[in-house]
């Protein structure tokens, strides 16, 4: 991915990191913004001009000024410097979709913190303020146009503040990295029918079978697998009903079954029957060229096989 | 201003209008004081514009058309072209700057529109300099500049946040601007200022004011009426009397039945005479007057190499150029002098030359006064006798005048001030043979007792006469002095009759109305001195005089970079330093007294608690134990029991009293 974050010094590139970071000032960068630019052109018109007319007050009010710009700048710097960082767990998404990726940002300091974004090159944040004593979230988005797992590489913590006239930054790079999944195919097909076993009664699979006993709920268990009389009865701690396979055939989403033939295409087809498996509350099993997944169900389950289908073809 | 809002802070406010009047009111304060003398049409098209965008906002409206902001603009063009003549000069182009401003607040979509439309509000702000540098001005452009750096924080607010934000943005501008206020003094003081401008400078407005160069009835009265500072005089020995103080300006040789005036220059070039006695030595701030006079008194003994300037042979000092910005020099003079022990023919051919017919009895009164004979100067005793005895009035509004000026005025109305008596004088003396000339200037003075310095207003604006007499030479005689003694005494507010008292306040010791007046002048002497003077000259000697060194570009240069990252250094420490959280009184009380104690050697233990240290100190100082034991128990129940103030204070009281001297007991 292009990274154009904001420059640094060439021979201090930013490490990969991934602990907490407080920024100092010796990882901060300050220049002026071209608003600055402006303004500095406009001083010196000013100073050329008081020294033209030989008018004092007009000498002291550019001065002013200049001592202002100056002053901004130290606000600016004082703005970014001792903020403490740490990476947030970066949400999965699906390819075509932006993921979020955020750090969270605390003000140990006495004084408030105000406009600090974060940017990347391919991203922008919305400027955050921090009350002294708060911990805020400092945000970017980013296109994820491809399945995988990627990393964003290198980006800028950043402030104008409070007079736009100076940008003061740092450049990271987090050990992070976005997972992204296949695109779902648009459309809905049957679920594949192996040893012609009839779709309708794959669906079915796992209500009609024999009650095999209880287990812990887990987050994604279908409510209507939830033993609720024994919750009632109990002391409320949720569980959820298991029912064996009683001999009929499990669903497999199959890489050899689907109607497509190109590698992506597949993978789409696959993560929509994932998709609707889990949404049906389906036991599932996904198998790909050279990877298997049993068939389970809830949450995890349904992020173990997406990351299987994100990650295909990746080198082991 | 039209759609201005209610509730600024807080509320529920269209942000979209709050974004506006934090572009619009900085504008609009910068822009007030240009207003005076920006012509009418532009600060209403400014006042129109404004609303309009306001309007626009508060309803949401689109943008307007492109058509019509270039046909604003075009129209401005065109009007500050026929009103000024160009858009480039200082007046057009900021004439135009102001209008453009207004039209510009109709175009502010993008963060680029509005960050321009602030820095042409920071241009006209340091523009209007060029008008106007008073103290008042000043202070005003200083708050508006405090609001603009607060429209430069709200830039980078956003818009959702600006209503909770003005007040902390506003509080924040002024931090800035009083941080960064020792830096701009430290430039002020040590940026090395050049001499002269860099490429001339442009037509200056040229309405004269002050002493003309011609007498005509009514024009000293105009002056007296105006009341403008004229100039500021520094005496730094003693001070002189006030009727001593005849402030030299245009000598007045020629007459033409009405008025009097030079019509051409006097030869030879330089006067030839010398002073007498000890010369006087002061200062004068001139007030720019956009003509060449220069005052002094008397006869020079040195005049100053600037400005350039030429003295007449009749002592009439002018500069080589008008006087357009506030000029100080220092002059020493003798106030006692012979000019001119022989007289040239050609001048004394004009100084008796007198239109030929007209004003019949006059001539005929100085006839009377030149057969009784005795010489020149009975000849001015009588003439002066004649002004004492008979009845005349000293008035600033006398009644008209016709053909015959000297005559109705000598014989009928009587009432006039000192052009009428020095003009009708003058005549007399050059009917009786007497050369005679008019001296035109400023008479006395007020002086401040706060600044030790003399004012002289409009209102001290002067005519008197100078006749030339054997072996004196030309000699002053002041016929207004004989006729009202009180102006040359005290000015002219005693000299004239009651109904007539000009509106300043009469010396009156104890008056505070005048003390803060006096006290009001001495500070703007001091800021036209110290600021707006603060050119080439002063600089360097101001730094010569606090190290030779200082007074060259490479000291200059050298001290302001030492100084200026000395002083960014001290605000990044100020600015960077960690505060520490603040104790509590109860704490702050016991922190104290732990100091006492350790001053005596019983510091504190890092993990001692107040009962612990309180056993220990009391161990090694028995004669302190009961204080100590006081104290504790005081801290303890105010930290740790219900916090009452009385507590507190009671602590406080006893820590107080708990001032151990003198080393350990054994």
């Amino acid at each position: 991915m292009a990274s154009r974050a904001l420059p640094y010094l060439p021979w201090r590139p930013p490490r990969v990191e991934s602990g907490p970071i407080t920024l100092t000032g010796r990882r901060l960068y300050i220049l002026p913004t071209p608003m600055g630019l402006v303004f500095g052109a406009l001083l010196l018109g000013l100073l050329v001009g008081s020294m033209n007319y030989g008018l004092s007050l007009a000498y002291l009010f550019t001065f002013w000024f200049a001592g202002l710009g100056l002053v901004a700048m130290l606000h600016t710097h004082r703005n970014l410097s001792g903020l403490r960082l740490a990476t947030l767990p970066v949400a999965p998404v699906f390819a075509g979709e932006r993921a979020e990726l955020a750090l969270s940002a605390g003000n140990p300091g006495p004084r408030p913190r105000r406009g600090l974004a974060l940017r990347h090159g391919d991203g922008q944040g919305m400027p955050v303020d921090l009350a002294p004593g708060e911990t805020g979230r400092l945000a970017f988005l980013l296109e994820q146009p491809r399945r995988g797992w990627h990393r964003p590489g290198r980006f800028a913590v950043y402030s104008v503040f409070p007079l736009g006239l100076f940008r003061c930054w740092t450049v990271l790079e987090m050990d992070w990295g976005i997972l992204v999944y296949p695109a779902p195919a648009p459309d809905s097909k049957p679920f594949p029918e192996a040893g012609g076993t009839g779709g309708e009664a794959d669906r079915r699979a796992g209500e009609g079978a024999e009650f095999a006993g209880l287990r812990g709920y887990q987050p994604g268990d279908p409510p209507r697998r939830i033993a609720w009389k024994t919750a009632a009865r109990g002391d409320g701690r949720l569980l959820t009903k298991q029912f064996a396979g009683g001999g009929r055939r499990e669903l497999w989403l199959d890489w050899q079954w689907t109607p497509e033939r190109d590698v992506e295409a597949r993978l789409s087809r696959l993560a929509r029957w994932v998709l609707d498996a889990h949404a049906a509350g389906l036991a599932f099993g996904l198998r790909l060229p050279g990877r298997e997944i049993a068939p389970g169900t809830g949450e995890s389950h349904r992020h173990r096989c997406l990351e299987a289908l994100a990650r295909y073809g990746e080198a082991p | 201003m039209p759609g201005s809002p209610g509730p600024l802070w807080g509320g529920t406010l269209n942000p979209l209008l709050l974004q506006r009047f934090w572009l619009v009111v900085p504008l609009g304060l910068v822009l007030l004081p240009h207003a005076w003398h920006l012509p009418a049409w532009i600060s209403l098209a400014w006042l129109g514009f404004a609303g309009l965008s306001l309007r626009g906002a508060a309803r949401r409206q689109p943008p307007l058309n492109h058509w019509l902001k270039w046909l604003a603009t075009l129209g401005g063009v065109g009007g500050v072209l026929l009103g000024y003549g160009s858009v480039l000069g200082p007046g057009g182009g900021v004439a135009l700057l102001a209008f453009l401003s207004g039209a510009k607040l109709l175009e502010l979509d993008t963060t680029r529109d509005r960050a321009g439309l602030l820095f042409v509000t920071l241009f006209l702000l340091v523009a209007h300099f060029l008008e106007d540098q008073a103290l008042f001005t000043a202070g005003w452009m200083a708050l508006a500049g405090t609001v603009l750096v607060a429209a430069f924080v709200a830039l980078e607010t956003p818009p959702g946040q600006l209503a909770a934000r003005s007040r902390p943005n506003l509080i924040l501008a002024g931090q800035l601007m009083l941080q960064a206020l020792p830096l701009a003094l430290l430039l002020f003081v040590l940026f090395p200022r050049i001499q002269g401008p860099l490429w001339g400078l442009p037509q200056q407005k040229t309405a004269a004011s002050g002493l003309a160069e011609q007498m005509s009835p009514g024009d000293i009265s105009r002056l007296i009426l105006s009341d403008e500072l004229a100039f500021r005089a520094e005496f730094p020995a003693a001070q002189p009397q006030s009727r001593d103080l005849y402030w030299r300006g245009p000598v007045l040789w020629d007459f033409d039945g009405r008025g009097w005036y030079r019509a051409r220059p006097v030869e030879p070039a330089s006067p030839q005479g010398q002073g007498l006695g000890e010369p006087l030595n002061y200062t004068i701030t001139l007030e720019p007057h956009h003509q060449r006079w220069l005052f002094l008194l008397g006869y020079p003994a040195r005049l100053p190499d600037q400005p350039v300037s030429s003295l007449g042979p009749d002592l009439q000092w002018q500069a080589r150029d008008p006087v357009h910005q506030r000029l100080r020099y220092q002059v020493s003079s003798h106030p006692a002098y012979r000019l001119d022990p022989v007289l040239e023919a050609t001048h004394r051919t004009r100084a008796l030359a007198l239109p030929p017919g007209g004003n019949r009895r006059a001539r005929e009164l100085a006839l009377d006064l030149a057969v009784a004979g005795g010489g020149d100067a009975a000849i001015v005793e009588r003439a002066l006798s004649h002004f004492r005895q008979e009845k005349f009035f000293y008035t600033l509004s006398p009644p008209p005048l016709g053909e015959s000026a000297v005559d109705e005025f000598l014989f009928d109305t009587r009432r006039g001030f000192c052009e009428h008596y020095a003009g009708a004088f003058v005549f007399l003396m050059r009917a009786a043979g007497v050369p005679a000339r008019v001296v035109t200037g400023y008479q006395g003075g007020e002086f401040n007792p706060y600044g030790r310095h003399w004012i002289v207003r409009g209102r001290d604006a002067h005519a008197w006469a100078e006749v030339w007499l054997p072996q004196l030479g030309w000699t002053r005689v002041d016929p207004t002095a004989a006729v009202a003694p009180e102006r040359v005494e005290q000015g002219v507010n005693a000299a004239l009759p009651a109904g007539e008292r000009l509106d300043i306040p009469l010396p009156v010791a104890g008056d505070w109305l005048r003390a803060l007046d006096l006290g009001w002048d001495l500070v703007n002497s001091r800021w036209n001195q110290w600021v707006l003077g603060y050119n080439h000259d002063r600089q360097r000697r101001f730094l010569a005089s606090l190290a030779p060194f200082l007074a060259t570009l490479q000291g200059m240069v050298g001290l302001l970079t030492a100084l200026l990252a000395l002083g960014l250094l001290v605000l990044a420490a100020l600015l960077f330093q960690r505060r520490r959280p603040a104790l509590d009184p109860a704490a702050r009380a016991y922190a104290r007294f732990c100091a006492r104690l350790a001053r005596l050697g019983l510091p504190r233990g890092g993990a001692e608690g107040p009962t612990d240290y309180a056993r220990r100190a009391a161990a090694a100082r028995p004669d302190l134990a009961e204080p100590i034991a006081t104290v504790t128990r005081l801290y303890l129940a105010a930290r740790y029991g219900a916090a009452e103030p009385a507590q507190v204070e009671a602590l406080t009281a006893a820590v107080q009293r708990f001032r151990p001297g003198g080393p350990p007991q054994p």
